[in-house]
């Protein structure tokens, strides 16, 4: 079962023009290449801002259920993600960081959701009746491993993304110095 | 299936009642584990749009700005120097 929040029609309509133009560009096509970067001024921005707010409506929909109705952990996570919002992102984010950046805490949360279903389901004191049988738990950590693989790449495509959009020279200059 | 001897009589029927006391018990808790995978499968779902359009978006951003990626890996185009 797909359950998963889509984007509205006129968004996905933009998205889909921008995957077309980023196909055609990334095969060699000069034109596209110039058409990309005005459809990206035009429309990236908008993009942006609707997957960021799916983000952010399913990490609250996804904290409700790692909370189990604690209002305190909720509360908790919800500003820890805040926190970690602010940090990873920096002062004055590109939309495409913003992007990024939700990605990113929202892998974080999921990696602990698991992380901590996972441990308590390991620990010697868990009555028996309580312990989840072992083809749910290998399911379980199948998955913990996908979402931690994919966490470490968000955190990798932001850093590149903002050394390859910084003006550093792509030269490096090593300089040698003979003592003896 | 591993099938093991434990005796005849009043002992065999009382041991055969927890077995299968614990069949049942494994049985009913099958269901509530898939309804909580499901439950937190479905909270999750949201990461696969995100996933997809970051991923194109940061495509579409890097070729935009002049980046290619011969082998896989992001660089910048060398700059011609006339």
């Amino acid at each position: 079962m797909n359950t998963a929040p889509e984007l509205p029609e006129k968004t996905r309509e933009r998205f889909k023009e921008l995957r077309g133009l980023a196909d055609r560009a990334e095969a060699g096509d000069a034109e596209a290449r110039r058409k990309l970067r005005k459809a990206l001024h035009e429309s990236s921005p908008e993009v942006v801002a609707r997957a960021a707010d799916i983000a952010r409506t399913g990490q609250r929909v996804l904290i409700s259920t790692a909370a189990g109705k604690d209002l305190v952990v909720e509360e908790a996570l919800l500003v820890r993600l805040d926190l970690m919002r602010a940090e990873i992102a920096g002062e004055n984010p590109t939309p495409l960081e913003e992007l990024l950046t939700e990605r990113i805490v929202s892998l974080w949360l999921l990696v602990e959701t698991l992380d901590t279903l996972m441990s308590v389901q390991l620990c010697p004191d868990l009555p028996p009746e309580k312990r989840a049988p072992i083809s749910y738990l290998r399911h379980v950590f199948r998955w913990q491993e996908s979402v931690s693989r994919r966490y470490l790449a968000a955190l990798k495509t932001l850093a590149q993304v903002r050394k390859l959009q910084s003006n550093t020279p792509d030269r490096q200059y090593n300089t040698q110095i003979n003592l003896r | 299936m591993v099938r093991e001897y434990v005796g005849t009589g009043a002992i065999g029927k009382t041991i055969a009642l927890d077995d299968e006391l614990k069949r049942l018990q494994k049985e009913e808790e099958v269901p509530r584990w898939r309804e909580e995978r499901e439950c937190l499968e479905q909270s999750a779902a949201f990461l696969q749009p995100l996933a997809k359009v970051a991923e194109v978006l940061t495509r579409a951003h890097l070729l935009a700005d002049g980046c290619h990626r011969p082998k896989g890996q992001w660089r910048r185009r060398r700059e011609h120097r006339a």
